[in-house]
């Protein structure tokens, strides 16, 4: 007979219900040892078990045998009944009499005769054990099937008296019967207890769940709130830095846009402004402007719109919902991206619409409210650049209408240049200006009105009106220079003028000059000398200050060429006037009397260049050289020319 | 343009009641002249008779900055006031010389030398 296995061998404790519920527990296990199984029932005395524990001798309680199915219910019902004499709880009665049961019945459908032996382990005798064995009794049946047993805990204080084996009749059986199912019942009421427990573990157990769900969902709300949070933050911070970007924009744009008072410059930067951040692409549809294949171009029907209620437009497959932009209707042919149309300019003073497509699928409706913001600057700077081209316009007009064809005369070559400042305001007051007096003497005059613009340019042309009118009864260079001293200083106390006036006489080699707070002119001798005619000049026109301006006079040999000009030809901002009356000598002396004889316009070209090549070109300039002719006293004789 | 590359500062401070000096500094030119223009007007608003500008820091004059010295000049004339020049750079003192504007407002090394004309203006007012 082998022993059990560990896990049947394990002794349940009385009071650890729970453990002993455990299959492991009651499951009768078939011994392992193979070997031990070929041994005699009734050797089976002393049992060496695989495990460390010793295992103390048995008491053979009873032997049945057992060969039909009312000897395997008596058997049953013996063992019950001596399982409670033992003291075995009613759990492990009924859990010891199915096992046997169900044990039989196997052994009996494989028939033969059967042999149940119920033996008490009487050592440790206070952990007392019943065991129950079944055998085969029949050799040949034995297929080397271990034996059946299983063994149950007894209770204290046993065994209380020894049970006599049960009558053979119906009623003792019937009896037996019943208890069986008072042990049932006690089973199952301890199974309803534990499914109870079960069940109130369940709930507690799910109770903790719920409870771990409880808070791990609000572990993923805290989380999700953070996230939530980081978002909005980082969203707040890029609308800042976007709104920031954008006043940043609108700033270095406006300055860049009223920089300039050329109005197709600020059309021009108006677009390298916008694309591609802001605009895909940039037109810019001008009203009055001159190009007429950009006035009759076909527009944009959302364009037009704009034009004509003066509102920004918006057209597109979609609603723009733009703020301050009215979404055009779709009914108009739509265009193949969208675009806005932004009037530039006001209603009362329209300039024209600038018209965009989106530098994306769709415009940021707070980058729309700085476009629209950025156009109404730009149409303020477009609306300034041309009233200022305007005024200087009329003012350039002005002045060259005034600027007088030069006499030809056969003696005295005389070659102008005036060249406006190329930008800037500083256009309108300078002048020259050549004729004769009634004696035959030329009178030649260089002058520069202190101010700028229309206002300069009208008074130069007052100025050389009078001076011309004045010239009528003669006088000389000083004498007239002091009448329109006094002429300015009446008509125009806020406005002042320097002037060189220098007059030539056909039979008088003497030259006459005088000169008004105005830069002194410089002569170049037929020896390549340079002289400047630095001799002290009166003051500037105009000036609160009573004067008579001097005549100075120079004799002049032929060949002999005198530069008038103005302060623009040799004034640089980091020097003053001297160096560059220094260069002008310098280059006067470099030409030839004989290309001055041939061609005195050649000459004032290659005059002018060296000379402005460093200037900012900020002023007007003025140059008008007087060459008296290498031969002018021959030419003089000649009949058919008299003089000059 | 000219507005970015040289700004023109002006400094006021009063020596005495009827004295305003002003220190002038930066390109004086087209651009700039009007800064300076309404600094005069404002201080011929306070009363001032007397007009101290400071040209030392003045490399470069045009045209715009003696309009406004001589229209300063005839202003302070009607009311017995005056103006002067100090220590002005010598391209200024040029221009100054060439178009006489130097003839009509006295020019001064520094300011202690204008305030006496000033005094000598007065006393000879007065007397």
């Amino acid at each position: 007979m082998s022993s059990a296995g560990p896990g049947a061998r394990r002794e349940p404790s009385p009071d650890a219900d729970l453990t002993t519920f455990h299959p492991a527990v009651i499951a009768a296990l078939p011994a392992r040892d193979a070997s031990s199984s070929a041994r005699p029932v009734g050797d089976d005395t002393a049992v060496a078990a695989p495990g460390p524990t010793p295992v103390g001798p048995h008491t053979m309680i009873r032997t049945w045998h057992i060969s039909t199915a009312p000897d395997a219910a008596r058997a049953r019902v013996d063992t019950a009944r001596l399982a409670a004499a033992h003291g075995v709880s009613g759990m492990e009665r009924a859990r010891l009499t199915a096992a046997l049961g169900a044990e039989l019945r196997q052994c009996l459908t494989r028939g033969g005769t059967w042999r149940l032996d119920l033996r008490a382990a009487t050592d440790p005798p206070e952990d007392g054990l019943l065991r129950a064995v079944v055998t085969s009794c029949d050799d040949t049946d034995d297929e080397g099937r271990p034996p059946w047993h299983m063994t149950v805990a007894c209770g204290e204080g046993v065994p209380a008296a020894d049970a006599e084996p049960v009558a053979d009749d119906q009623e003792t059986l019937a009896d037996a019967l019943l208890g069986a199912d008072e042990d049932t019942a006690l089973v199952l009421e301890r199974l309803g207890e534990q499914e109870d427990l079960v069940t109130f573990h369940r709930e507690e157990l799910e109770q903790t769940n719920q409870g771990v769900l409880a808070l791990h969902a609000e572990l993923d709300a805290a989380g999700q709130a953070q996230l939530d949070l980081l978002a909005a933050e980082r969203k707040a911070r890029g609308e800042a830095e976007a709104a920031r970007r954008r006043l940043t924009f609108l700033a270095d744009a406006s300055a860049v846009l009223t920089a300039s008072l050329n109005h197709d410059e600020v059309v021009r930067r108006l677009e390298s402004l916008l694309v591609p951040e802001y605009a895909g692409s940039v037109d810019v549809w001008l009203f009055d402007a001159d190009d007429e294949d950009r006035v009759n171009a076909p527009r944009p029907a959302a364009a037009v719109v704009a034009a004509r209620t003066g509102r920004p437009q918006y057209a597109a497959d979609h609603p723009g919902d733009l703020p301050g932009v009215d979404d055009h209707p779709s009914a108009a042919p739509l265009p193949a991206a969208p675009l806005l149309c932004i009037p530039l300019g006001t209603r009362r003073t329209p300039q024209g619409v600038l018209i965009l497509t989106p530098p994306a699928a769709r415009w940021d409706a707070d980058d729309v409210v700085m476009l629209i913001e950025l156009t109404r600057r730009a149409g303020v700077a477009i609306d300034n650049a041309r009233r200022f081209e305007h005024n200087r316009d009329i003012a350039e007009t002005l002045q060259r209408a005034l600027l007088t064809d030069l006499p030809t005369t056969p003696g005295l070559h005389l070659a102008a240049r005036y060249l406006p400042a190329t930008h800037g305001l500083n256009i309108g007051g300078d002048w020259y200006d050549a004729f004769r007096q009634p004696d035959g003497s030329l009178i030649t005059v260089i002058g520069d009105v202190t101010g700028h613009g229309l206002h300069a340019a009208v008074m130069m042309s007052q100025l050389r009106t009078a001076l011309r009118a004045y010239a009528v009864d003669g006088g000389t260079p000083g004498q007239l220079l002091t009448k329109l001293h006094i002429f300015l200083h009446h008509l125009q106390p806020e406005l002042y003028a320097t002037a060189v006036i220098a007059r030539f006489h056909p039979d008088d080699p003497t030259l006459t000059w005088a000169a008004a707070g105005h830069p002194p002119p410089v002569l170049r001798t037929p020896d390549g000398q340079v002289h400047t005619l630095d001799a002290k000049p009166g003051a500037m026109l105009g000036i609160p200050l009573q004067q008579v301006i001097q005549d100075h006079t120079v004799t002049l040999t032929p060949g002999s060429t005198l530069a008038l000009y103005t302060d623009g030809l040799v004034e640089r901002r980091a020097q003053g006037i001297d160096p560059g009356i220094e260069r002008l000598a310098a280059a006067l002396g470099t030409f030839r009397s004989a290309d001055l004889d041939a061609d005195l316009d050649a000459s004032a070209d290659s005059l002018l260049h060296p000379l402005l090549a460093d200037s900012e070109r900020d002023d007007d300039v003025c140059l008008l050289l007087c060459h008296l002719h290498s031969r002018a006293a021959e030419l003089a004789k000649t009949p058919t020319r008299l003089a000059f | 343009m000219s507005i970015a590359q040289n700004p023109l500062s002006v400094e006021v401070s009063l020596p005495r009641e009827d004295v305003v000096l002003l220190t002038v500094e930066g390109h004086l030119d087209i651009d700039t002249a009007t800064g300076l223009q309404h600094h005069l007007a404002n201080q011929f608003q306070h009363g001032r008779r007397h007009f101290l500008l400071d040209l030392a820091a003045v490399p470069f004059m045009d045209s715009s900055g003696m309009n406004i010295i001589i229209r300063a000049y005839q202003q302070t004339r009607e009311l017995d006031g005056s103006v002067h020049i100090i220590a002005p750079t010598p391209p200024v003192r040029r221009i100054l010389d060439l178009t006489g504007v130097s003839i009509t407002v006295p020019v001064s090394n520094n300011v202690e030398d204008s305030l006496a004309l000033v005094d000598k203006q007065q006393g000879s007012d007065s007397a």
